[in-house]
């Protein structure tokens, strides 16, 4: 009892120290968090935070020189490769650790470590996709491969330097919230970054969604509603653009598809996303005013804090290039060097394909392939969870890839013997190395250098655009495509049947390029890569055509052009598929006499189809065109049963050209058969009914459309406070520039070629510390949403002097 | 007397140590000045409240950003009424309760100590 009455203070004071020192539930470590001494009040700025600075580092040969400009850029100057690589990896893990290593944890499948067992099912669908397991294989390959093995060695060196030197103190404040620490980085870390991208780009599939359409209406229907090209388009490859090759030879099988399924098949596969997209383009010499070329690219992705970019110059002896990484991977990924400008946007062809398979027991040791039964392979997978619970699955692969879906019931192929679905995805190819072409890159000096560097590249498939300051500008949908009979893998495939495997691989000197056309520009904005002349089959759905109409026909018309003429463009928002619907819709709007909707009748006959930020036309006619679609399709394709709706180019023909058709119809309404009228009509008023809910009665404020679209950049793991919201910009979806409500673009870059020195424009929605208490961790961003561009700082040497340049970090040998 | 020992000591201790570094030396501090339990907590916890808000307007005035306002976010979008208190208010609010509770503790462990082994 004495113990008691002297130890009780003693005892709640330890119990408190070790409860407010760890993470709890969702509750992070609370005493280390907030004490002024180590917690998150350590992770605020100011003037003498950014000073110069000499260090002595293990692991550089020579003195490097890092220069930081006034937006926090850095310009890296060392005297060899291995001595730049370093340093990149010093300098970006600096102001972006936290990041490069949730990206990794995404990929792998292990946020369950850091956030718990709220992230499990979403883990599981990572897992399962293989990414860890391909991008292990691939690292394993690379160690073989001279030049890439030393810039990751390099690298990875430079990111642990700086991890080996990080005190809490200095911990971004995710990680001081979240209640963990970095760990050593490797160039697997590497490859999953990478990976995440394959996943981004090329991460999407509406196999199964198409497939319950062929089983619920037939394949006529399909292939009357789901065409394999559309309408109205304009492909990347100039129509005309002679094929200069002998094409291998396909095979089409009489059997097309998996057999029909008795259920809809639910798969969480996501769609294509539709916001997952980007513009470049690039005028000749002849329409430019200096006569040499202009170069441009906005890729469009999530807008996250911190950005997904990171803007740096390398330079030493064999290189000397500006423009951004991605955080976590060696070398620049769109940016110029005194000679040439590259950038690129995403192919979008089909390479995530679908194969129904037959397991011969509910164990799946083996699976029918050729009219054998072929052995699986099986993997254990373990989620460690924040707790420190296990949780194990296990995952199956076939030789297709691996099963990411397994049906819990009796299937239809057999009572005992269960189905699965094998996924081939191209993101799970291991051969090549992706960094290559960027490496080459950097260092190009001209269109054979432009063309050698496409060849190491894999996946996900890119359109390469470039620009030389010796006149020459191309562009080349380019990676590792899969040759494929025409449709193959539009369906559910059937895993059984050798002639539903890839037929191999389309050569990479056939895939489609071009190189100064004619026209005089070169562009492209996700559309198709080609026209139907092209002899092999790349996927019957791009992205809609509409802002590659709009920029061609801007780029067209362009003569004289300079920088400006090339960033006004990227903050085009004329909406060109409002031009092609609207002349078809608003007769069917001026029928009605119903008085609630004459207020936004008038607007849209007066709007002057800009999605200008106070534009209220722009919110009715986006949200309008949005309930349209769905009053039309919802009744008989629901997305909730995975059904797939036809594409924007399909329903706007069928619109104007087919206006008896039975879709109009309502199926819903048994005793009523609808018309396009009653359709258009009832979309628009349903339309008005929910703006005014959600805004209030119509105003200029506040249906303005910025206020409406909200553009919101969130923070990448979440964490409220730390994203911004209610951006006011124009643009949206399928306009020119890009900003949607998530999505936009992500970096903005124009290059001016030049005989003697390039001169670069640029900037992205963030900024260059990925510290939330740093001013530079979203400095960039009003001026992105006002659509201005950077004077970019390109160094000639180290020695160049620049009102811009504010301090030098020197890193030196340690002896 | 005691009050400026704890947030001068303490001040150095915490600027190298650990964030709980504040509690040893109030612990021992308070074991060697302080008279009676309660004297203890209450001195113990002043100075260490003391230190923490100390600090942490130091460091919140020469801030370039205003982080307080990013963290206390964090923990009022998801309640309601949390959201009405002023941010800096909230914030501040958490390193008073802990620092209290640490501190004060700490100190009154200190008396509570020293007299069952006398």
């Amino acid at each position: 009892m004495r113990f008691i009455k002297h130890f009780w203070s003693y005892l709640v004071m330890v119990g408190l120290i070790f409860l407010l020192h760890k993470p709890m539930g969702i509750l992070p470590p609370l005493g280390r968090l907030f004490s002024p001494f180590e917690g998150f009040l350590q992770n605020t700025t100011n003037k003498s935070t950014l000073s110069d600075q000499t260090l002595d580092l293990n692991g550089v040969k020579e003195e490097v020189k890092v220069i930081y400009d006034n937006n926090q850029v850095p310009h890296i100057f060392a005297n060899n490769e291995d001595d730049l690589y370093f340093a990149q990896g010093y300098v970006m893990a600096k102001d972006r650790i936290w990041q490069m290593e949730f990206y990794t944890m995404v990929a792998a499948g292990r946020l369950t470590e850091i956030v718990g067992e709220r992230a499990l099912e979403y883990d599981r669908y990572n897992r399962r996709l293989g990414m860890a397991r391909a991008a292990a294989k691939i690292a394993e390959n690379l160690k073989s491969d001279p030049i890439s093995s030393k810039i990751l060695e390099a690298y990875t060196n430079g990111v642990n330097s700086y991890i080996a030197q990080i005190d809490y103190k200095n911990l971004p404040v995710e990680y001081k919230i979240l209640g963990y620490s970095p760990t050593q980085w490797t160039p697997y870390k590497t490859i999953l970054m990478l990976m995440n991208m394959r996943n981004t780009l090329n991460g999407g599939s509406d196999d199964f969604r198409i497939s319950n359409v062929v089983d619920e209406y037939g394949l006529d229907t399909v292939k009357d509603l789901f065409p394999n090209y559309p309408a109205e388009e304009s492909p990347i490859i100039p129509v005309g653009t002679p094929w200069n090759f002998k094409p291998l030879p396909v095979t089409t099988p009489s059997k097309v598809m998996a057999g029909k399924n008795d259920d809809k098949v639910i798969v969480k596969i996501p769609s294509p996303a539709p916001e997952i997209g980007s513009n470049n383009w690039a005028v000749g010499g002849a329409k430019s005013a200096t006569g040499l070329p202009i170069l441009s690219n906005d890729p469009h992705l999530g807008l996250t804090l911190p950005s997904i970019w990171y803007q740096m110059q390398l330079s030493c002896p064999t290189v000397n290039v500006y423009g951004v990484a991605l955080p976590g991977c060696p070398g620049i990924v769109i940016g110029y060097n005194k000679d040439i400008a590259w950038g690129v946007t995403n192919v979008g062809s089909d390479v995530m394909d679908f194969y129904k398979i037959r397991f011969n027991n509910a164990e799946k040791t083996h699976y029918m392939y050729n009219n054998k039964w072929t052995p699986t392979t099986k993997y254990t997978e373990e989620f460690r969870l924040k707790s420190g619970k296990i949780v194990k699955d296990t995952l199956i692969y076939t030789h297709h890839g691996p099963v990411v879906y397994n049906e819990s019931k009796e299937s239809n192929f057999n009572k005992n013997a269960p189905a699965g679905h094998a996924m081939r995805w191209i993101a799970l190819e291991t051969s090549g190395s992706d960094l290559m072409i960027f490496y080459y890159l950097n260092r190009a000096k001209n269109y054979d250098d432009y063309r050698k560097a496409l060849t190491f590249y894999t996946a996900p498939a890119q359109n390469f655009i470039f620009a030389s300051n010796q006149n020459d500008i191309a562009i080349t949908p380019n990676g590792k495509l899969p040759l494929k009979w025409k449709e193959q893998g539009k369906y559910i495939l059937d895993g059984s049947m050798p002639e539903h495997d890839w037929q191999g691989w389309i050569p990479a000197e056939q895939n489609p390029t071009v190189k100064n056309p004619p026209r005089g520009f070169v562009s492209s904005a996700n559309q198709f890569s080609t026209d139907p002349t092209y002899p092999y089959y790349l996927g019957w759905k791009f992205a809609a055509p509409n802002r590659a109409v709009r920029i061609n026909e801007r780029l067209a018309a362009m003569k004289n052009a300079n920088a400006d003429s090339l960033r006004s463009i990227l903050n085009d928002n004329y909406n060109v598929a409002a031009r092609r619907i609207l002349p078809t819709l608003l007769p069917i709007l001026e029928t009605s006499k119903d008085a609630s909707i004459a207020p936004a009748k008038e607007i849209m006959k007066k709007w002057d189809l800009m999605n200008n930020p106070d534009a209220v036309g722009a919110t009715i006619y986006e949200r309008w065109v949005k309930e349209l679609e769905n009053w039309i399709w919802e009744d008989e394709f629901p997305v909730d049963q995975f059904m797939l709706h036809p594409t924007e180019d399909r329903t706007f023909e069928m619109i104007k050209k087919q206006s008896n058709a039975k879709w109009f119809d309502n199926k819903n309404t048994k005793d009523k058969v609808e018309t396009i009228n009653d359709i258009v009509l009832g979309s628009f008023k349903a339309t008005i009914d929910s703006l005014t809910l959600h805004n209030g009665p119509m105003t200029p404020e506040t249906w303005a459309w910025a206020k409406v679209k909200n553009t919101s950049i969130a923070h990448l793991g979440k964490i409220p406070g730390f994203s911004r919201t209610g951006i006011i910009n124009g643009g949206g979806r399928g306009i020119v520039n890009a900003t949607s409500e998530t999505h936009g673009p992500s970096w903005r870059m124009v290059i001016e070629l030049d005989k003697e020195w390039p001169r670069g424009y640029g900037l992205y929605p963030g900024g260059q510390s990925g510290n939330v208490g740093s001013k530079y961790y979203d400095n960039m961003v009003d001026k992105w949403a006002a659509g201005k561009l950077d004077t970019l700082v390109f160094m000639k040497n180290k020695d160049e002097k620049s009102a811009k340049l504010t301090r030098t970090m020197t890193i030196k040998p340690k002896k | 007397m005691l009050y400026l020992l704890i947030l001068v000591i303490g001040g150095i201790a915490s600027y190298f140590g650990p964030w709980w570094i504040i509690a040893p030396v109030a612990l021992s501090l308070c074991w060697w000045k302080a008279k009676t339990p309660k004297e203890g907590y209450l001195i113990s916890a002043a100075a260490t409240v003391s230190l923490w808000i100390g600090y942490a307007t130091f460091l919140n005035a020469t801030a370039d950003v205003n982080l307080i306002d990013k963290i206390a976010e964090m923990f009022t979008g998801g309640a309601g009424f949390l959201s009405k208190i002023p941010k800096i208010g909230l914030v501040f609010g958490i390193i008073t309760i802990i620092a209290t509770a640490i501190g004060g503790f700490a100190g009154m462990s200190g008396v509570q100590m020293r007299r069952y082994f006398k």
